[in-house]
């Protein structure tokens, strides 16, 4: 009884690791066909999130991070590849292990990896079949924050009458680097602060905003931290962020940033029709040297009450798009919103732009004065007509 | 005399109230499920294929720079690009542009996964 259900068991997790282990495709869209026997060379980049893991996973406060990063020296492929060959640029020389793979299936009869500088060469192989893999790890120095967002909520509130476009960015972040192996040491901390070695505590991010941008503010679940700092400038506007504490490896940290500006500089009304432009960047976040790995991203455009024909176009992939309303303090009918998800990205898409376009009639801009006057008005007849009411004992006094 | 327009505005305001309608843009579907039994054709080849992994920042970076040959006798526009599941949970950013012809821009690309339930 008891093996048959171990087996059963057991069988359950081979198909899962069975079903699990499938295979899926991204389908490339050449712009134009390819003719039979012609060649064409294409560019393919991507970014693999949460791929490192620190080797050793425990670390002293001060001591030197290193990390793992697993692939297969045989690209990918659904197709035979004839030549092939896997360049790794390390950030430096530091790499300590590294799996070395026999002359044999070199072309060049080489040990694999040849070295360069911190530069490894994998290959070249010949005619590998498709769907093979060789699996090699490397390890390497990385004593820096592997930041990692879990989750952005980013909104976007378009205001006409204000003139404004308010930005306010929720992090849940985390670092994914080696933890702490002993307690944290606030003594240790700050003697080395002052020098700022290398670590691998995530301790500052700074957010370059667009100029014209005001009123920036920094909270967490406490409260205003007072540990940031707001530079205006012409080319760009600078916030500094410290969080409360610095963030080690498997530390979290949330927190919330916003901050105003002109809507001139983002809004274009078409010539024709009622029609605007908004052009926002897609993502705001902190440019930090060693880059920002974002999980989700929610991205909502709260548009005026009564904008509709709402589209979109932007180049980062969008998984999902949904246009709802948002209901919020004296609203009428609730504003028009866009949420865009996107799932995996990185930092990179900083630069990435979104373009919404919708209609919004002029007679719309003044649907909520006038409900607030017409409510003004029905709380004084209301009035009116209250006092209006006799309300005395006793007969009327006709004379 | 300023009044006028003001009052039309307000007018046409109070005749939008009732109407006030959304276009609800259509939700992008993230992902194409095929049949299990699904195998991309092989109508391509890679001549040479040189694979470079940026390690400078705290996620890989992957840029792949193939020569591809149409092996088949008809034109192909669809080349696939495979990933293990729990990979392509992971893979962010994919961009796919012409090596040669920057100016072409992003190529389209999309998800297609396998229906694990056939």
């Amino acid at each position: 009884m008891l093996k048959g259900s171990h087996r059963s068991y057991c069988s359950t997790i081979t198909q899962l690791i069975l079903r699990h282990s499938s295979t899926e495709f991204y389908r490339i869209h050449l712009p134009e066909p390819l003719a039979p026997k012609k060649q064409t060379t294409i560019s393919i980049t991507y970014s693999v999130l949460s791929a490192l893991s620190p080797v050793p996973a425990k670390i002293a406060q001060s001591e030197k991070q290193y990390v793992q990063y697993t692939f297969s020296v045989y690209t990918p492929s659904a197709y035979v590849t004839e030549k092939q060959k896997t360049k790794v640029k390390f950030p430096n020389g530091d790499v300590p292990d590294y799996t070395t793979l026999s002359a044999e299936l070199n072309a060049e009869k080489k040990t694999d990896p040849q070295k360069q500088g911190s530069t490894f060469t994998y290959g070249p192989y010949n005619n590998i079949p498709a769907g093979a893999e060789e699996f090699v790890s490397v390890r390497y120095e990385f004593t820096k924050p592997l930041t990692y967002a879990s989750l952005l909520e980013r909104d976007l509130e378009v205001s006409h009458w204000g003139g404004n476009l308010a930005s306010e960015e929720r992090y849940w972040l985390a670092n994914q680097g080696a933890e702490l192996k002993n307690q944290f040491s606030r003594v240790e901390w700050q003697k080395t602060s002052y020098m700022s070695p290398p670590t691998s505590a995530l301790k500052a991010l700074n957010l370059p905003l667009h100029p014209g941008a005001v009123d920036a503010y920094f909270i967490d679940d406490i409260g205003n931290v007072s540990t940031s700092r707001f530079r205006p400038g012409k080319r760009e506007a600078n916030l500094e962020l410290k969080p409360r504490y610095p963030i080690f490896g498997g530390w979290k940290y949330s927190f919330r940033v916003g901050w105003n500006a002109d809507l001139d500089t983002y809004l274009r009304k078409l010539t024709k029709g009622d029609s605007y432009v908004l052009k926002v960047p897609f993502l705001e976040g902190p440019r930090i040297s060693e880059g920002i790995q974002y999980s989700r991203v929610h991205l909502r455009v709260i548009l005026p009450e009564g904008a509709t024909n709402v589209r979109y176009s932007t180049t980062v992939p969008i998984v999902d798009s949904t246009t709802s309303i948002h209901k919020t303090f004296m609203d009428t009918v609730g504003r028009t919103t866009l949420e865009l998800h996107a799932i995996n990205l990185v930092d990179e898409f900083r630069e990435k732009e979104l373009f919404v376009t919708y209609d919004y009639p002029w007679s719309a801009g003044y649907r909520k004065p006038i409900v607030i006057s017409l409510g003004m008005f029905a709380v004084f007849a209301v009035t009116w007509v209250l006092g209006n009411i006799d309300t005395s004992i006793g007969k009327k006094k006709t004379a | 005399m300023r009044s006028i327009p003001l009052l039309s505005s307000c007018l046409a305001a109070l005749a939008t109230l009732a109407a006030a309608e959304l276009n609800l843009s259509q939700p992008l579907l993230s992902k194409q499920v095929l049949p299990s039994t699904f195998k991309p054709p092989q109508v391509f080849k890679n001549a040479n294929l040189v694979r470079t992994t940026n390690l400078d920042k705290s996620y890989p970076r992957e840029t792949i720079n193939v020569i591809i040959e149409n092996i088949d006798s008809k034109p192909q526009s669809e080349y696939y690009l495979p990933f293990e599941s729990s990979l392509l949970s992971k893979v962010g950013g994919l961009e796919v542009r012409d090596k040669k012809d920057a100016g072409k821009g992003v190529f389209k690309v999309e998800v297609v996964g396998l229906d694990a339930e056939r």
